[in-house]
């Protein structure tokens, strides 16, 4: 046998195994810290030691745009090359996750089900076909815009899947009123807000089922009910939803909480979103992100 | 030298693959095959500027002169805003430089940009890694 071939055999062969590894690297984990470095932590740390600034009527204000720590356009460009991807050169590596810390409890004879989702998740997850992520996927909003009686959430997905034409917006009127009872399910919900201290909590009800809460295969039903509360700590916002929904969860769920930053920004008008990639997959290997 | 230059060749594929997954909407793997790379040269004729994934259409020409219309796809649009680039970057009827890779389901002319170089030389790499030159092992043909 040719020297040269066999070596170059076992080479591929221990590529094989290295990317083996990557795929096999599928987690939930903390969002910011594995797509924007490590050294989002301490970023967040010094925006939350800046004063908070609040509204006439004393409520924290959570206007303004809102983003998890993410290199500078410069940073993005090395030697020359401009790097179009959250990873660049020298900051944070993907292939670093572990085993989801943090799973939603649910009932013995569902476990099975969510495997098998997660399995095939790129063809059952409703974001891979461009559906809205939905509440509590969705996660903080990318911009508020808070009055004394409504606050307006603006999204923006940068992944583009789970992300929706235009610009994604939720309406949280925060007078005391209660549920609309003359909705239909919806991707965010009917939200009703009021204020706990320094504490937007947001109770959220009428959401379709055609969402799930998080990437690994966890579908919910109708039932579900999620409570969101929303912080700002100086110039962070941190965002925590309790999920309950008794016809798939033994208990409520509280998510990972995720926190951003106040940045300079403006959401903008997201293209639309169509898949095109599900004929051509030849098998089920699908993304490592969080949401 | 040549089984070097192999090695360095594999080492950056597998790293590049090792990217991959998380910049997508599918793994890599799933689609693409990372040991089939191809530099095409041609001209950017259409791009869909849309989620999750861009379109760039390129034509290249063989050396008979045949035209094939590449179509390659890419990263999201806000990957791209993050790095400072948007659609106006992109000029339909600019001669273009990319390396793919190939579809695994053996569509043809249809790949994966890894990386895109414009007429002045400027380079965009879609991954935390670039691969060596020796990983460019196909042509166009």
């Amino acid at each position: 046998m040719n020297p040269g071939f066999c070596w170059r055999r076992w080479a591929i062969a221990g590529c094989g195994v290295l990317c083996l590894l990557a795929v096999s690297a599928r987690a939930q984990v903390e969002r910011a810290t594995v797509s924007h470095g490590a050294g989002a932590a301490a970023e967040i740390k010094a925006a939350a030691a800046k004063p908070t600034p609040r509204t006439s009527d004393g409520h924290p204000d959570l206007t303004g745009y809102w983003d998890f720590p993410q290199p500078s356009v410069s940073e993005h460009t090395k030697d020359g090359v401009i790097y179009a991807s959250p990873f660049i050169p020298g900051g944070n590596a993907p292939g670093q996750m572990q085993g989801d810390p943090n799973p939603p409890p649910y009932k013995p004879e569902l476990v099975a089900k969510v495997k098998e989702l997660e399995k095939n998740q790129t063809h059952a997850d409703p974001a891979f076909h461009c559906k809205p992520l939905g509440v509590p996927r969705v996660g903080p909003p990318r911009q508020v815009i808070q009055t004394a009686k409504l606050v307006a959430f603006f999204y923006q997905v940068d992944i583009g899947e789970g992300d929706q034409s235009g610009i994604g917006v939720r309406l949280i009127p925060t007078d005391n009123r209660p549920h609309r009872k003359d909705v239909d399910p919806m991707y965010f919900g009917d939200s009703v807000g009021h204020w706990e201290g320094d504490t937007l909590v947001v109770d959220v009800n009428h959401l379709t089922e055609d969402t799930w809460l998080g990437i690994s295969g966890y579908f919910h039903s109708s039932a579900l009910h999620v409570i969101e509360r929303y912080t700002r700590k100086g110039d962070t916002l941190t965002y925590e939803a309790t999920v309950d929904d008794p016809m798939v969860l033994t208990k409520p769920w509280i998510m990972t909480q995720q926190t951003v930053r106040l940045e300079e920004g403006m959401v903008v008008e997201q293209p639309p979103c169509e898949e095109r990639d599900e004929q051509h997959l030849v098998n089920d290997d699908h993304h490592t992100r969080d949401y | 030298m040549i089984k070097r230059n192999f090695c360095v060749a594999l080492l950056a594929s597998c790293a590049l693959l090792a990217a991959l997954p998380v910049l997508a909407h599918h793994s890599f793997q799933a689609e693409f095959d990372g040991s089939k790379p191809v530099t095409l040269k041609g001209t950017l004729s259409k791009i869909d500027w849309i989620n999750p994934h861009i379109y760039f259409y390129l034509d290249v020409k063989d050396d008979a002169g045949k035209v094939t219309n590449w179509t390659l796809e890419s990263i999201p649009t806000g990957f791209m805003h993050r790095a400072g680039l948007t659609r106006d970057d992109f000029v339909l009827g600019d001669t273009v430089t990319v390396l793919a890779y190939r579809a695994k389901d053996g569509t043809k002319a249809f790949g994966w940009v890894q990386e895109f170089t414009f007429p002045n030389g400027r380079k965009v790499a879609f991954g935390a890694t670039r691969p060596a030159p020796e990983t460019d092992q196909s042509s166009s043909k």
